[in-house]
């Protein structure tokens, strides 16, 4: 007869009738069993059950003492926890980044008890909070325990501010010295307020690096920014009256600054500050000018409608900022000016202006043009220059802003819409300009202003039919301009006829006067629209087929770089090949016109240009 | 050359611009100076000291990490491991933690986290018995552990 294996299980499970079985001994089971229970416990069943469950509870304790002893001999248990820790926290921060799994990383707390106490006990390995992840209030309180007294990150955006949070974000920011990122985005109505989430900081903040704080999130959230919601979103004094010395990032958006100034922190290297309401009050330009003199390591900076709207204090010189590298300024042509003047930028810094003035006049082009002049004069040795049209949003409505970029070598961008300001092109030196970029500026005619420059070798087109104003003008002549095709050596077919009888008259030397862009080698398009294709091939290529056939000898243009066209085909190379040496480098993407989708901007307050930085994927 | 004496008792001679990238080496060279003394390294065996040899001299000449940099620190939070190092890392598990252990110990920060990538890397997506699997190891707990820890963590199964 087969003996029933008593399994630990089975025991745990406390059948009574199982129990009884066992003790109604089928042979050989029963050495076993009475070998477990002494003779005396066996007098009742309760005895039995009690006796029973404290055998199999040694017994549990013997089998794990023997698995975790033979855990200790395995291969990976060679790794001291300091080790095991660095594995585990090399695993959880490479989930981050993912969108699926990215929480199977916290399986390894259930592989083994000595698994578990190292995970435990690595405060890294539960430093990172953030609504990003998904993870239930009730696990943060969990992992905040779990960070002990360490530093530790936290993120929590506007569609998880559910009222919900309330109490993991006073308990977080109650432990603000701990804290080594802060990023804390809400809505206008839902959840707790900022206000109140941050009225309970409590500090120091000596290990902050980076903080966020957003008002706002989406762009129809904005339009509807009212007191109310600035009021829940006000930003303590009591925040910005701590010393903050180690934040190297600052970012605000739709909050207002009760205090009307910046926290004191030396370290800032980056400082993002936006408002979408022209009702809310920014910074004063006292307490401003003040905070950003302590801020000697600054490199970019970026102001949305957060320039100071008061005046700025009187300055023996202009407040040094030694360390900027890039400014992206939004806002009234006064206030951009009076920032510009109460200022001074090194020479490399990268500048973008929009200017939000409308209409813009002559004197405004002459006020900017002060602003940019005396030490820090950007109107000189231009080497790259890049002009944009107006932004469109997805409705293709028109933002009446006005984009100015300059920078080192300096660049600029300016929309169509402001010719007035346009006019500024008058007052820069573009002798050394080396490179012209142009972007999605259809109207864009002040080809007179370049077509003359010696220097130009390379114009990109970047979307828009802007290329096709400027076909013209290089298949046009300057003025005094001679076709050294009309004084060809004597002996040729071309020379007989007309054209010889014209050569026979006085005239100036063939080239006194160069065509226009004589030194143009390459010309590049990007998504750029060639027009209508009606005939075999659009307009722009018909203009610049005539261009390249005309182009002196000397003077050719060496490539025409073709990607991502709109309207340009197979067809149209071979119209280029069959009557010009110009090398056509295209990428074969054909597309025309009913495949085209106009690409959207994004939305960011600078409108999208693909950051700063950005002309068209990476050029500038 | 540095002479370098295994728990084993082999000796090795090594270039001196090879074996720097152990910063543990190199500080014991600047403390030290010039010495015909073997260097004891006695918590690595002859044929670990081989391998963590093969890594240093394929990045022979290669700029030393800067010691007070955090990888983390400084985003490098992918599991991408070059393909070289992948292959280096190709070896059965005893000897992969040897490596890591040996590289700890002799301080070579960068081979110290190709390491732990590898084994991040081996551990990625899996379940706990299937880590267990993986490594060999038992569970250990209780069946009341057990289903705590699996409440604890059903969250984060269903996502």
């Amino acid at each position: 007869m087969s003996v029933p294996a008593l399994s630990v299980a089975d025991i745990v499970a406390n059948d009574d009738a199982f129990i009884k079985a066992a003790f109604n001994p089928i042979p050989g089971n029963d050495v076993v069993i009475r070998g477990l229970l002494s003779a005396e416990s066996v007098s009742s069943p309760k005895n039995i059950q009690e006796e029973v469950n404290k055998r199999v509870h040694e017994l549990e304790n013997e089998i794990t003492a023997l698995k975790e002893y033979r855990n200790d001999a395995s291969d990976i248990a060679a790794l001291p926890a300091e080790l095991l820790s660095k594995v585990f926290v090399t695993l959880e921060h490479s989930s981050r980044r993912e969108y699926r799994g990215f929480h199977k990383w916290i399986q390894i707390t259930g592989v083994c008890r000595q698994w578990r106490k190292v995970a435990l006990d690595c405060p890294a390995l539960w430093s990172n909070l953030s609504t990003d992840d998904h993870i239930p209030v009730a696990f943060m309180e969990t992992m905040l325990s779990r960070t002990k007294q360490a530093p530790f990150d936290v993120n929590f955006r506007a569609w998880d501010m559910k009222p919900v949070f309330d109490k993991i974000l006073f308990k977080i920011v109650s432990q603000g010295s701990r804290l080594r990122s802060l990023q804390l985005s809400t809505s206008t109505s839902k959840g707790p307020s900022l206000k109140d989430v941050l009225s309970r900081f409590s500090g120091p903040p000596q290990l902050l690096s980076k903080l966020v704080l957003k008002g706002e999130l989406s762009s129809m959230d904005r339009d509807a920014e009212t007191e109310e919601t600035l009021s829940r979103n006000t930003i303590p004094e009591a925040l910005f009256e701590e010393d903050f010395p180690c934040l190297q990032e600052l970012e605000i958006s739709g909050c207002a600054l009760s205090c009307h100034t910046l926290p004191k922190a030396p370290q800032l290297r980056r400082i993002e500050l936006t408002n979408y309401s022209s009702t809310n009050t920014p910074v004063s330009a006292p307490k401003f000018l003040e905070a950003l003199a302590s801020m000697s390591r600054l490199e970019h900076l970026q102001l949305a409608n957060f320039l100071p709207r008061d005046e700025y204090p009187p300055q023996k010189m202009p407040l040094s900022l030694p360390s900027l590298r890039s400014l992206q300024l939004k806002g009234s042509l006064r206030g951009v000016c009076a920032f510009l003047r109460a200022v001074s930028i090194p020479a490399e810094a990268t500048i973008k202006l929009i200017l939000t003035s409308d209409p813009a006049t002559s004197a405004d082009a002459a006020q900017l043009a002060a602003a940019f002049g005396g030490p820090w004069n950007l109107l000189s040795g231009v080497q790259e220059f890049g002009i944009s049209d107006v932004d469109l949003d997805d409705d293709d409505r028109v933002f009446p802003t006005l984009r100015w970029w300059f920078g080192p070598p300096p660049k600029a961008r300016a929309t169509q819409g402001h010719q007035a300001l346009l006019q500024m092109l008058g007052l820069i030196d573009f002798s050394g300009l080396r490179c012209l970029q142009v972007e999605n500026s259809p109207s864009f005619d002040h080809w007179d202003t370049f077509a003359t420059l010696d220097k130009l070798i390379v114009i990109q087109f970047r979307k828009g039919r802007t290329a096709l104003s400027f076909a013209k003008k290089l298949a046009s002549d300057p003025p005094g301009y001679v076709d050294p095709k009309d004084y060809a050596s004597s002996g040729s077919e071309w020379d007989e006829g007309a054209a010889y009888e014209k050569k026979k008259k006085a005239a100036p030397p063939p080239l006194a006067v160069p065509p226009y862009f004589p030194a143009l080698k390459k010309i590049s398009c990007e998504k750029v629209h060639f027009g209508d294709h009606t005939m075999v091939t659009g307009e722009t290529v018909c203009e610049l087929n005539d261009a390249f056939e005309g182009r002196p000898k000397g003077y050719g243009i060496h490539v025409l770089e073709v990607k991502d066209a709109i309207n340009f085909a197979g067809d149209d190379v071979d119209f280029f090949n069959d009557s010009c040496s110009v090398l056509i480098d295209w990428d074969e993407s054909q597309c025309f016109e009913s495949d085209y989708k106009r690409a959207h901007y994004g939305n960011d307050p600078f409108g999208g240009f693909g950051g700063f930085g950005g002309f068209g994927g990476g050029f500038w | 050359m540095v002479l370098l004496l295994t728990s084993d008792n082999e000796m090795f001679s090594v270039a001196e611009d090879v074996i720097k990238r152990s910063a543990y080496i190199k500080n014991m060279l600047e403390d030290v100076g010039e010495s015909d003394l073997p260097i004891p390294l006695p918590n690595v065996e002859s044929n670990v000291l081989v391998k963590i040899l093969e890594y240093c001299e394929h990045y022979r000449g290669e700029p030393l990490p800067a010691s007070d940099v955090d990888p983390a620190e400084i985003g490098d939070r992918s599991l991408d491991i070059a393909d070289w190092d992948q292959k280096y890392m190709a070896v059965d598990q005893e000897m992969l933690f040897e490596i890591i252990l040996a590289a700890n110990y002799l301080d070579i920060k960068s081979l110290l986290d190709v390491g732990c990538k590898t084994v991040a890397k081996m551990m990625k997506g899996k379940s706990s018995e299937e880590i267990r699997t993986l490594f060999n190891i038992a569970n250990d707990f209780t069946p009341e552990e057990e289903a705590q820890i699996r409440k604890e963590n059903a969250w984060a199964e269903c996502r």
